[in-house]
């Protein structure tokens, strides 16, 4: 099974507002979080979670799930051997169907799932972007730069950038200038002004 | 007579002694917000005083960095046992529950226990 579809069950449960997957040295394997949690802010989190885990196997007991309650939000907490899977929720989430569901996407974290999603974070790829694809971008967008490529215009981007393409959907930022100049023809037609012109008319017909 | 019959009333309806008698529970702790132990009975509570106050501390600072305010509770689990955590008069009461306890119902009669007390 695909592992965002694996997340996807997660989210569908009513109540839910994210998840995540991060490893416990920091690096980040799935992030499905609402989008106004900023980098920086989710990487003070992440150090204070992995933090709390320590603290609390090394003088208490080796704990692996957390339910922490707020005003308005529950934030779920479960860990496997190397990575904690975080779940936000609001308040009306039912805590037993989340566990269930969580349960069983632990289960498909199987070591070679959780190997290619290391080589992913180490390769500096973000499979944040190939489990919620951001960017919408046409076909012929997409196809233009390698074609700018050809023509000499721009330096040829090497093979591992192309298979790497879906990848880093949100890098698409040459697709822009490309997509302008379709429409520039269009708008020009528009902007014609239109004058008004007397005819003169014989038995119904201009002459 | 009468005075030592209110106290023994006093003794049975304190919030500890409802808390402990609740199905399940196997020990009670509360630390101050410095950390000194205000109350403590049952087992399992040693290891669990010494973090108490520090994991409070942290979950806080958790719900923080996701713009979350106002803690609440905690259901920490471990393999055995689980131990609930509620803010209280400006510390920590923690509660060590065994594998067997319903949770959130165990939680709603702390919540109750320590506001009635």
């Amino acid at each position: 099974m695909e592992i965002s579809k694996l997340f996807d069950n997660i989210l569908d449960l009513p109540g839910i507002e994210g998840v995540c997957l991060f490893g416990t040295q920091g690096q980040m394997y799935v992030n499905r979080l609402p989008s106004f949690l900023s980098t920086e802010l989710f990487a003070d989190a992440q150090r204070r979670i992995v933090a709390m885990y320590e603290t609390m196997d090394e003088n208490f007991q080796p704990c692996d799930d957390y339910m922490l309650k707020f005003s308005e939000r529950w934030l779920l907490l479960r860990r496997t051997d190397k990575h904690v899977m975080l779940i936000l929720a609001g308040d009306k989430v039912n805590l037993a169907s989340t566990r269930m569901v969580t349960n069983m996407t632990m289960k498909h974290l199987t070591p070679t799932l959780i190997a290619q999603l290391e080589a992913a974070a180490k390769g500096g790829l973000a499979l944040v972007a190939v489990v919620t694809p951001v960017v919408v971008a046409p076909p012929a967008a997409t196809r233009a730069p390698f074609a700018q490529a050809a023509a000499g215009s721009t330096p040829p981007m090497a093979k591992s950038a192309i298979t790497a393409a879906p990848f880093q959907a949100v890098n698409a930022a040459p697709a822009k200038p490309v997509v302008a100049p379709a429409v520039a023809p269009v708008t020009a037609v528009v902007a014609e002004p239109v004058r008004a012109t007397t005819v003169r008319m014989y038995r119904g017909r201009p002459y | 007579m009468e005075t030592s019959a209110k106290t023994v009333f006093a003794m049975t309806n304190s919030p500890v002694t409802q808390i402990m008698q609740a199905p399940n529970v196997l020990g009670y702790v509360h630390c101050s917000e410095s950390g000194d132990v205000l109350v403590q009975q049952g087992s399992e509570v040693d290891s669990l005083a010494n973090v108490l106050v520090y994991f409070q501390q942290v979950a806080g600072l958790i719900g923080e960095s996701f713009g979350l305010e106002d803690f609440q509770e905690a259901q920490i689990q471990a393999k055995a046992l689980t131990v609930i955590c509620i803010p209280h008069q400006g510390g920590a009461a923690g509660v060590v529950l065994n594998s067997r306890s319903r949770v959130n119902e165990t939680a709603a009669v702390v919540r109750q226990a320590l506001a009635n007390g």
